[in-house]
């Protein structure tokens, strides 16, 4: 069944309203799964992967800053889906970034953090260069780096696979992301 | 040639202030003007020699079937797609909960091969229950207005034409209940129309479907009465052919778009109030005066032949028939000065009733299409509210002091002023009003009601600037993360001066119906008709050029354009081309 990207966004953010998102929070779930789709990227599978533990999740609990000064800020996403813990947490790295020119935020504990592409565009858009890096679980070990050049909503996206698996090996679910302002951080990825 | 940035760079005339503009009920006197989208696509239609012609018209004598009209512009080439089928006259209803009607079409983009053709036959009468096919990129339905149309299909078989009584008081044979595009039920995206040449401008792709339906409406009537009596029949007179419009119905369904679209209203207001600002800064001349005479007498014979249902209304109308009497004598006796419009508007804004300061308002606009016609392409806007995270706390609360201030002067806590709550019916997700304390659905309760909105977020900003008065914005949004949307919202409408329509929409004393004649005058509808507080019926396209006038490739296009507030064609010449046809 073919089905519009309105519709898309539509009924995501119906459906993420009705487990429990605040309106505000659907709607950017929403686009960010569109997002995702409109690239061919795959954000409904993304989504599906991690559905029953996204709707499972008390939607009173919030991610909390750990860590944060002028440049650096680290963030709890209690183990929620990044489409519940990542916006205000990226604006926050957004906000540092325009302060200071260059800032990096780790979210730690957070899933489906493919979909987190789709707001990382949206603040490309809005004039920031921004990088994001996250290793994914699943054997072979890989590693994503996710790149967007400020004004630009396309992304540069590499998986490389982890030839040496490092002897310290802790669970790493988190994501990384650096913002700079005026700086193009990965050039050679394009 | 001066580019559109230029242009628009150039005006530097005054608009009105939001507080005055932005009110609901002045919103709810807008009539359509020549920015209205249904007037600037007969003037992009006739610039650019679009031709228009019947492609497949297979009816059978009781006028079902399938007609296909071909749309051919410079750019591209489209395709009306109609099905015309039998209808139970228990089923005929203007409620979108409603599965059946007289006629569903679609506009398609490209050409309409036999598969795609299947699919269309499948899926168009479903409506909003079907899959719909992402070449179309409008769906639309229509029912007969039954009081019409079997009088003029009688008349015509037998030799006659229709009595004026038949168009005076709706003016159209098929009225619309609903016009989806952008996306709905699998039909193109909105961003497939965005950089299409023919369809940038918001809603022309509607537009295009709904006048092409006028046509098929006509054509359908003369074919039922030739079937009827080929021996008799005669064709429908041109001059009542152009004062045949298409109805539309509309509900509350509209009212979310006003509000969640307010980036979009702000631009097409503001491109409003820039045009009247422009043709108040002309220095008048005798020929402008003269002009604005028979466009305000055109207007009062328009509201004189108006006949509507709703008593309110009617009443309206004949203020504004009394008012434009006194405003023609004194246009006619005043000496010519040099501020005549801004005498004329200032009159207007202090002595006449809303209805009629708009009225006068657009008919200004209509003076000066050379000064004026560049904003009709700045109506359209890549809509998206964003965040300023970086902003200091306490400059969002001044920004809402500053520009919702008047959300904030309201008290939220009266019974009058929290009457009516907006929810969404399970059937077809209809928009409704229900009182609070009373209807249940309270805590599902949608939030189209901005100015409440704003008031609980002022609140808890200054709560949060006691304890933290150097915050950011988004630390503020990281401790009270629903607020995102609106506080989203407030940052990017203070940027903007006609977004958002101030008015309290729990109030009891709102009128929803205002908030449908807002949209429904910059689609270019005409003869408003409330049904009650919540339905609104209209007239699209009445008086406009028909296609074979359009397909002449017309050589005035000046005059070809100017079919605003049209008249019952009772003129000489109009007689006696009905006459000819007798």
């Amino acid at each position: 069944m073919k089905v519009s990207f309105n519709e898309l966004q539509a009924v995501s953010k119906k459906a993420f309203m009705g487990i429990g998102f605040s309106e505000g929070h659907a709607e950017d779930a929403a686009d960010m799964v569109t997002w995702m789709e409109s690239y061919d990227l795959q954000g409904l599978d993304a989504l599906n992967k991690g559905l029953e533990h996204l709707i499972r999740h008390n939607p009173e609990t919030l991610p909390k800053i750990v860590y944060q000064d002028g440049d650096v800020a680290v963030v709890d996403g209690q183990d929620l889906s990044v489409l519940r813990s990542s916006n205000l947490a990226l604006e926050l790295a957004f906000a540092k970034g325009r302060a200071r020119g260059l800032s990096v935020i780790k979210i730690q504990r957070c899933r489906q953090r493919q979909l987190i592409m789709g707001y990382l565009a949206r603040l490309a858009g809005r004039g920031m260069n921004v990088t994001a890096f996250w290793r994914n679980a699943q054997q072979p070990l890989t590693e994503q780096v996710v790149g967007f050049r400020a004004n630009s909503t396309v992304p540069s996206i590499r998986v490389y696979s982890v030839e040496e698996v490092p002897e310290e090996n802790e669970p790493n679910n988190g994501i990384t992301i650096i913002m700079a302002n005026h700086v193009d951080l990965l050039p050679t990825m394009r | 040639m001066i580019d559109l940035a230029s242009q628009a760079a150039l005006v530097t005339t005054v608009t009105r202030p939001p507080g005055l503009v932005m009110d609901l009920e002045r919103l709810g006197s807008f009539n359509a003007t020549r920015l209205s989208f249904a007037r600037t696509l007969i003037r992009v239609m006739s610039r650019q020699r679009w031709q228009i012609s019947c492609d497949r018209f297979d009816l059978n004598e009781r006028g079902h079937g399938e007609v296909i009209y071909r749309v051919q512009t410079p750019n591209g080439r489209y395709h009306i797609v109609i099905f015309s089928q039998p209808l139970d006259d228990a089923l005929r209803s203007d409620r979108v909960i409603a599965d059946a009607w007289d006629i569903t079409f679609g506009l398609v983009e490209g050409d309409v091969e036999e598969a795609l053709m299947q699919s269309l036959a499948e899926n168009i009468p479903l409506q909003e229950a079907g899959r719909q096919h992402p070449r179309l990129l409008v769906i639309s339905r229509a029912n007969k207005s039954m009081r019409n149309f079997e009088t003029v299909v009688t008349d015509l078989a037998t030799g006659v034409q229709p009595s004026l009584e038949s168009f005076t008081e709706g003016g159209y044979l098929y009225r619309t209940t609903a016009v989806y595009g952008n996306g709905k039920f699998g039909i193109a995206d909105y961003g497939r129309l965005r950089n299409n040449p023919d369809f940038r401008h918001p809603f022309s792709a509607q537009m295009t479907a709904v006048y092409v339906l006028r046509q098929f409406s006509i054509d359908q009537v003369e074919f039922l009465a030739r079937a009827r009596s080929p021996d008799t029949a005669v064709s429908l007179a041109s001059p009542l052919k152009r004062y045949l419009g298409i109805g539309n119905s509309t509900g509350l369904g509209m009212a979310p778009f006003l509000v969640n679209h307010p980036q979009l209203i702000d631009q097409w207001i503001h491109a409003r109030e820039q045009a009247l600002a422009i043709a108040k800064s002309q220095t008048p001349n005798e020929s402008a005066r003269d002009r604005l005479l028979v466009l305000c007498q055109r207007a009062k014979q328009f509201f004189l032949e108006t006949n509507v249902e709703d008593a309110d209304q009617q009443g309206r109308n004949q203020i504004v028939v009394e008012e434009l009497t006194g405003i023609i004598d004194w246009l006619e006796q005043i000496p010519l000065d040099l501020d005549l419009w801004q005498q004329l508007t200032d009159w207007a804004e202090a002595a006449l009733s809303l209805e009629s300061q708009e009225l006068i308002n657009g008919l200004l606009i209509e003076l000066y299409p050379q000064q004026v016609d560049f904003l009709e392409d700045m109506m359209a806007v890549d809509e998206r509210m964003e965040l300023t995270p970086d902003m200091p706390l306490i400059q969002l609360k001044q920004l809402i002091e500053t520009h919702f201030d008047w959300a904030v002067a309201e008290d939220f806590d009266t019974p009058e002023a929290s009457h009516w709550f907006w929810y969404r019916s399970i059937e077809k997700e209809e928009p409704r009003l229900g009182v609070r304390g009373v209807d249940p659905g309270a805590e599902k309760e949608l939030s189209l009601a901005v100015a409440p909105r704003v008031k609980r977020t002022y609140g808890k900003i200054c709560h949060y600037l006691e304890q933290n008065p150097r915050s950011l914005t988004v630390e503020f949004l990281m401790a009270e993360p629903t607020f995102v949307d609106i506080v989203r919202r407030i940052q990017t409408m203070a940027g903007t001066a006609f977004g958002e329509i101030r008015a309290n929409l729990w109030h009891r004393d709102m009128r929803p119906i205002h908030l449908l004649r807002t949209k429904l005058s910059f689609l270019g509808a005409n003869r408003f008709d409330p049904r009650g507080e919540r339905w609104v019926r209209v007239t699209f396209f009445q008086g406009a050029p028909l296609i074979e006038e359009l397909n002449n490739e017309p050589a005035d296009l000046t005059a070809f354009d100017d079919w605003s507030f049209p008249l019952a064609p009772t003129s000489l010449a109009d007689r006696e081309a009905c006459e000819s046809l007798l």
